[in-house]
């Protein structure tokens, strides 16, 4: 089966030598709701950047839905949503100029558009806020107006960065459930998240990031089965290391393996209170 | 989920086209909803007459030029109106900016758009800026001129100065693609600060040098004889230059549509069009490089310092947990006021050290007051021209204290969750405008004692008042702009502007009311006699400008608190 996002050697080396992203392999199957990890500054937001064309790729290729991106810009973001690091939206407009913008440059007709705003403002619960100036939006608002836009056209593949971040629980609750129906009809969503729970609950594949380099990839299960053979390995208690891992166990292990356990001595600051 | 369509139709490419211009519209026409745009608005009207002086001036002088030189079969030297088109159009470019500001259009490229429909966008998006309706208007002038003095060359004339005015625009289109791709990072900003102003001031030197306006030896006609043999000489060594550089300048767009227009007017028809054929080939490059910068940003190109300068963190060490305990351990709760302000003002001169385009603003003035003194100043020995020297110098401290957040960006959060007051702040950033603008005050002052003669202490002491007068004044002022009608200035785009207009017009305004209320002062001790008046009467307005700043600061931190949101929402939009 084509892979619904394949990059191939990805690497993007910025201004100074520094690598943000180095040589990394990565394969999203379709239907798949994939969760992209890794610490601050790993390479998260560079790499889907790198996958949605925001950002070009300093070597390396990516295919989405057996697309390639830099070959076949235009078709590939056709089929794709984003919701970026910041957001991209535009303050001097209200909710519904934005998304009617949107859906007009995704090449939906007016009618649709119209439609569809309007059912999106009213499912995120933005309908009675559509006349203010999205400046004029908290934080929150912005991240589900953004999610509005980013899935106005229905797209196959959606890439979210940072999603949940300032969301309310209720209105996360209901975008959890949009993003599984999404899931269900045959969607793929690529997520990047630091809220590990949420990450563990809607992900069935999980890949680690870290300094650049992919640490570690596969479904949930095969994650913490890797990790709990190494705690084994390295001596670990048998409660331990059998216990069933969080996701949080498993991702601070890889990282730390990553990284070597040096540089996470565990500094304390007497001088807190 | 199914997208709609399968196929990407010339409608929907053409309602992507129409979506762009719509966002533009609405963008514009919701500037006018937030709190202080109706002002900017009031603003940017009020300084459409001097706009249009700005550009009509221009215009018919290139008429007139291009009439005369038709009229008295010269078309050759229409180049030189056509170069000073060219300069002066990119001058506007520099002053004035481009326009497409209201978002950065580079944020178009996750939509699927076409790569040549991107590029058309970003073309559009620039091209309705004052320099490229100068360019336009001006050569179009130009024709009109030819076309008077001879009615049967103007086809040819238009089509030829068409042509020019698009090479003229995609040139600019072109060097901003690149400038602002440059100015993505500090060191180059600064290069690019350094070139303007050296540019700028040779612009100024050219000016004190050839313009008789500042050349005049007196009244008379032996003096007005070497006022017209200096003009003659000047003229001579101008016409000397362009000889001398003349073929290398012939093949360049300027000289080609010259050399089109007299090659057509001796009957050389085919020659002439193939010289604008030439003209047109220099269009088509400038857009292809343009295309080029606008194909490299379509495929993802990131601008910012800061992902340039992201290095890999490093290991915390224990010797560094340890340096950062050290510098907590002093709470900066129990700092008094004095040690705040100076933690401030710190901070403002390190920010200033490090902002080239803020010292550009500084010396400016400065360069063109010793140019102007050692050119003028010197031979005329005029007593007015120290007070005039200062007026002049503030003009690049004055705008500065209108948009003190500027540069900050989320930054001004900090201030309202620290435990500091906006006032101790504004003291800090005012204490900062106040050191430059006393720098400035000492250089102008010794700029006229080496260049012409020593000012004398009546009038020295009565500048330094009228001084500090306005410099408190506009500090007043200027606060209360920095909170309601702040301004993000993003260093790395050529088209940011330093302060809203409305701002921009109150520090103008300030400085002509201030400035005229001094010159008022001045014209009535040296024309009615009254001696006595000047210091009191300065010595006054100061302390009056004291106790308004007094007010302002008392009430900044309510004023501040009060229109916060409105503070954030500028600067710490994405």
């Amino acid at each position: 089966m084509t892979p619904a996002i394949a990059a191939r050697g990805l690497t993007r080396t910025f201004a100074g030598g520094f690598k943000a992203v180095d040589n990394l392999d990565l394969a999203v199957e379709p239907g798949q709701f994939f969760g992209f990890l890794g610490p601050n500054g790993a390479g998260k937001s560079t790499t889907i950047k790198m996958l949605t064309g925001l950002l070009a790729p300093t070597e390396g290729s990516i295919e989405i839905l057996g697309q390639d991106l830099l070959a076949n810009p235009v078709e590939v973001k056709r089929n794709i949503g984003v919701v970026p690091e910041g957001m991209a939206l535009f303050g001097k407009l209200t909710a519904t100029e934005y998304l009617t913008f949107v859906g007009r440059m995704y090449g939906l007709d007016a009618s649709t558009t119209k439609q569809r705003t309007s059912e999106l403002l009213e499912f995120m619960g933005l309908a009675d806020q559509q006349k203010k100036l999205i400046a004029d939006y908290s934080h929150g608002m912005g991240k589900k107006l953004a999610l509005a836009a980013a899935v106005i056209h229905g797209p196959k593949v959606l890439f979210l960065d940072e999603p949940f971040e300032g969301v309310d629980a209720i209105a996360a609750l209901t975008l959890k459930n949009m993003l599984q129906g999404m899931i269900a009809r045959g969607a793929t969503i690529f997520l990047t998240s630091h809220v590990l729970e949420i990450v563990e609950r809607l992900c069935s594949h999980i890949a680690i990031i870290d300094h650049g380099h992919l640490v570690a990839q596969g479904s949930l299960d095969e994650l913490r089965a890797g990790v709990q053979a190494r705690l084994t390995t390295d001596g670990e208690s048998a409660s331990t290391a059998h216990a069933t891992l969080t996701l949080e166990q498993i991702f601070l292990n890889v990282v730390r393996s990553s990284e070597g356990a040096a540089t996470h001595t565990s500094q304390e600051l007497n001088w807190l209170s | 989920m199914p997208t709609e369509s399968t196929t990407w139709s010339a409608a929907q490419v053409s309602a992507q086209y129409r979506a762009v211009a719509w966002l533009r519209w609405r963008i514009f026409l919701n500037n006018f909803r937030r709190k202080g745009s109706t002002g900017d608005l009031v603003a940017r009207i009020l300084i459409i007459p001097f706009a249009i002086v700005v550009i009509i001036g221009p215009t018919f002088g290139a008429g007139f030029g291009s009439w005369y030189f038709a009229h008295h079969n010269h078309l050759e030297h229409i180049a030189w109106i056509l170069w000073a088109a060219f300069c002066f159009c990119q001058f506007l470019n520099i002053q004035l900016g481009q326009p497409g500001t209201t978002f950065d259009p580079t944020q178009l490229i996750r939509f699927p758009l076409r790569v040549s429909s991107y590029v058309s966008i970003r073309l559009f998006f620039g091209l309705l800026s004052p320099a490229n309706f100068a360019a336009l208007l001006i050569s179009i002038a130009v024709a009109v001129g030819v076309g008077i003095a001879s009615s049967n060359l103007f086809p040819i004339a238009l089509l030829a100065l068409l042509v020019f005015a698009a090479t003229n625009i995609l040139f600019s289109r072109m060097a901003f693609a690149w400038i602002d791709r440059w100015l993505s990072t500090r060191r180059a900003r600064e290069i690019f600060t350094g070139f303007i102003f050296i540019i700028s001031i040779g612009i100024q030197w050219l000016n004190f040098t050839f313009n008789p306006a500042y050349n005049h030896h007196g009244k008379g006609s032996v003096a007005k004889a070497a006022d017209a043999a200096a003009a003659q000489q000047n003229l001579n060594h101008a016409n000397n230059l362009y000889h001398y550089i003349e073929s290398w300048l012939a093949p360049l767009p300027p000289n080609l549509t010259a050399n089109a227009l007299a090659l057509a007017h001796n009957g050389r028809i085919l020659l002439g069009l193939a010289a604008i054929f030439g003209c047109l080939l220099y269009a088509i490059v400038f857009y292809a490089i343009f295309s080029w910068r606008t194909h490299t940003e379509y495929r993802g190109e990131n601008f910012s310092d800061q992902a340039n300068a992201v290095t890999t963190t490093a290991p915390r060490s224990a010797a560094h947990a340890t340096a950062f305990t050290g510098t907590l351990q002093q709470p900066t709760t129990t700092a008094g006021r004095s040690n705040l302000v100076s933690i401030l003002l710190s901070k403002e001169l390190l920010l200033i050290r490090r902002n080239t385009g803020l010292l550009y603003g500084v010396i400016f003035p400065i360069v063109f007051v010793l140019i102007f003194s050692i050119k003028f100043v010197a031979r005329t020995h005029a007593p007015w021209a120290f007070p005039a020297s200062v007026i002049y110098a503030m003009m690049g401290i004055s705008p500065l204290c209108y948009n003190v957040f500027g540069l900050e960006g989320t930054g001004v959060q900090f201030y309202f969750m620290s435990p500091t007051s906006m006032r101790d702040v504004f003291v800090a950033k005012n204490i900062g405008s106040a050191i430059l603008a006393a720098i400035d005050f000492v250089i102008v002052y010794g700029v006229i004692c080496v260049s012409a003669s020593v000012p004398s202490p009546h009038l020295t002491i009565a500048s330094v008042l009228w001084a500090v007068a306005t410099v408190l004044i506009t500090m007043t002022i200027g606060n209360r702009r920095s909170i309601s009608a702040a301004k993000k200035i993003e260093p790395g785009r050529s088209a940011s502007k330093q302060a809203s207009p409305l701002s921009g017009l109150i520090s103008f305004l300030v400085l002509v009311i201030s400035g005229g209320f001094g010159a008022l002062l001045y014209f009535a001790e040296v024309w009615r006699g009254i001696n006595w008046l000047m210091i009191p009467a300065l010595a006054a307005y100061a302390i009056i400008a004291f106790f308004f700043y007094r007010s302002g600061l008392n009430t900044i931190d309510k004023f501040a608190f009060a229109n916060r949101e409105q503070l954030f929402a500028e600067l710490c939009k994405q």
